[in-house]
């Protein structure tokens, strides 16, 4: 922006070359993760080349075509839940840092993750059975029941005592001691088979992904969707200030509340399916906001599709870095989210020196 | 015509009252307000509750309709509130931050609308050189400009300012009040801003409400709302007015009272 220009052109004119670079910016982050998803495919034991890829993808016959048996159930699957759990929790993660105020917050810092840990600890030790449905969604249900019950805590106690940023944070951190005390109670009665399923889940891993799994998770993501857009506006404005916002009228802890609930579901939804995927809700909002600042317009797709890039990323490392192991995303996640998080911290302050 | 007046207004936080039996004669539009009186006798609350951030009880009539009686959304279009803190320092640039608030107070408005306001509001600023910086690489000054041409993109018809040049230097707060009181010109809004300096207030308010011990004490012409025995009753100083070369009142502080 050359900003020498505000003397002779109009301020609108200026803001709209500002905005088509914006758009450009954001076309280019999802090329990036095209790119990021096409070497995710050919990444893995069977390495593809883009040959295989193409033939596999517009085979007729899929169940006689090898590739193509690869592809559509092995490695798109995969690479879908990769995208689309790196999505929800970038949205999460962003929404979370503007309705409260905080660059550290993240999707798991009102203990949604913990709840639902707690949850899948419950269904694995006590091998709960929930009529018909097939055991391999008994786990994720049990886990999406275990955050929405602490979502639903918070929101009842936030509702009654005031939905402050203070408030709600104490109550977050009350709620995630409390889980991981119970879920650690439960480790401790459980056998050594179900403790390493638990150990395990809370690792995080998209090794379980597939397409049925995918379209629950897309179908909450596109659900939530409408929402947030019909609030992009006034989560912008709240950027000015609490105190500012108010003064527009706001009803600040009423947007907070329904935010905070919409970003709980998001979240709940990512990680029922794929155990503990922390890192990516905290770094994505923050390469966003790097790239694009904070008019949500393009703060929050910026967000959206630097969480699936980073976990689309991830999931390349996890299957490349040990030749015929997985490492379960969830660890590769937070190894490199940790240097990338103190690299982008330390930059911004170098920045602002 | 009644333009805007106030009667037997109090506001209590919780169990404790905070302001009472304030009353402010009718005020004509185009009249600017002065607020004065000691840190915490109420006037940021006054104002707040004005704005319907709290609730006040009596009564606060604009053209004869009382204000708390309006919904959210027709309050907020009449009633423009700057509050004393100034915008959070965020990666939003000045033109974003004011476009925003522009757009979630009045979604009617086309986007043709709020980019002539918009335009308009940083050239009579003046800060026309801030709108593509970023809230958080600008001054505390700077931001409080950024503050106002969020309050007065709206165009209130009510314009409620607390400590508007707190952190501004002696030309910009000159050039604040200056703006104001063109716009107050222009539209016929009506300004009721809280200030700590008496001497800017005597020298551009119409009125002056001075506040001391959660009651109004005084209320006129500036002349007359302060005089030395109402400056030791709000602040508990000893002060003189002296009237300046240029035909100013202005307070001289010669140092504190004891009781």
């Amino acid at each position: 922006m050359n900003i020498d220009n505000t003397d002779t052109q109009s301020l609108s004119k200026l803001y709209r070359s500002f905005i088509w670079k914006r758009i450009l910016l954001l076309a280019s982050f999802l090329l990036v993760l095209m790119l990021a998803l096409i070497v995710n495919i050919m990444a893995g034991p069977a390495g593809l080349n883009l040959s295989e890829i193409w033939s596999g993808l517009t085979a007729t016959n899929v169940t006689e075509n090898y590739h193509a048996l690869i592809m559509w159930e092995i490695r798109l699957p995969y690479v879908v839940m990769a995208m689309l759990v790196g999505a929800c929790l970038g949205l999460a993660g962003a929404e979370m840092q503007t309705v409260l105020n905080n660059p550290l917050a993240s999707p798991s810092t009102l203990g949604v993750m913990y709840g639902a840990t707690l949850g899948a600890s419950l269904a694995i030790v006590y091998k709960i059975g929930i009529g018909y449905l097939p055991e391999n969604y008994i786990l994720p249900i049990c886990a999406f029941l275990g955050a929405m019950i602490t979502v639903l805590l918070i929101q009842f106690l936030s509702a009654k005592f005031g939905a402050t940023i203070d408030t709600v944070i104490l109550f977050g951190i009350a709620m995630v001691f409390a889980l991981q005390a119970l879920t650690a109670l439960i480790q401790f009665v459980a056998d050594s088979d179900n403790l390493q399923q638990i150990v395990f889940w809370t690792m995080g891993s998209l090794a379980r992904a597939n397409w049925e799994k995918n379209a629950i998770v897309l179908v909450i993501l596109l659900g939530c969707i409408p929402f947030t857009i019909r609030h992009l506006w006034q989560m912008t404005a709240l950027r000015a200030g609490e105190e500012y916002a108010k003064s527009y009228g706001l009803s600040v802890e009423r947007l907070r509340l329904m935010v905070l609930f919409r970003v709980s579901i998001v979240t709940a939804a990512a990680v029922s399916f794929t155990g503990i995927i922390g890192f990516v809700g905290l770094v994505a909002p923050h390469i966003s906001r790097m790239a694009f600042g904070e008019d949500h317009r393009f703060y929050i797709p910026g967000s959206i599709i630097a969480g699936a890039f980073i976990l689309v990323g991830a999931s390349i490392l996890s299957k490349t870095l040990v030749p015929g192991i997985l490492i379960p995303d969830g660890i590769v996640t937070a190894l490199i989210g940790i240097p990338l998080f103190l690299f982008l911290l330390i930059r911004q302050k170098g920045a602002h020196s | 015509m009644t333009k805007f007046s106030i009667k037997n207004y109090s506001f209590s936080y919780g169990p404790t009252t905070i302001l009472s039996e304030v009353n402010f004669d009718e005020i004509p539009r185009g009249k600017l307000v002065g607020l004065l009186g000691a840190n915490g006798v109420g006037k940021s609350s006054f104002l707040r509750s004005i704005a319907g951030l709290e609730t006040y009880t009596g009564s606060v009539k604009l053209d004869g309709s009382e204000l708390q009686e309006q919904n959210m959304y027709k309050r907020m279009k009449l009633v423009g509130y700057m509050p004393q803190t100034l915008p959070q320092a965020t990666s939003l640039t000045a033109y974003e931050s004011v476009f925003s608030a522009c757009r979630a107070v009045r979604p009617d408005l086309s986007h043709q609308e709020v980019e002539a306001r918009l335009e308009d509001v940083f050239n009579t600023l003046g800060i026309r050189e801030l709108a593509f910086k970023s809230l958080a690489r600008m001054s505390g000054g700077q931001r409080q400009m950024v503050g106002l041409a969020q309050v007065i993109v709206k165009r209130p018809e009510l314009l409620l300012l607390d400590e508007p040049t707190s952190a501004l230097d002696l030309r910009w707060q000159m050039g604040v009040f200056n703006v104001v009181k063109n716009m107050l010109t222009n539209s016929e809004a009506i300004c009721i801003t809280a200030l700590h300096d008496i001497n800017l207030a005597m020298r551009h308010c119409d009125y002056i409400a001075l506040f001391a011990d959660g009651k109004l004490i005084s209320f006129g012409l500036p002349t007359d709302a302060i005089n030395e025995v109402n400056l030791n009753e709000a602040y508990g100083v000893s002060a003189s007015i002296e009237i300046s070369r240029a035909g100013y009142p202005f307070a001289i502080i010669n140092g504190v009272t004891n009781e």
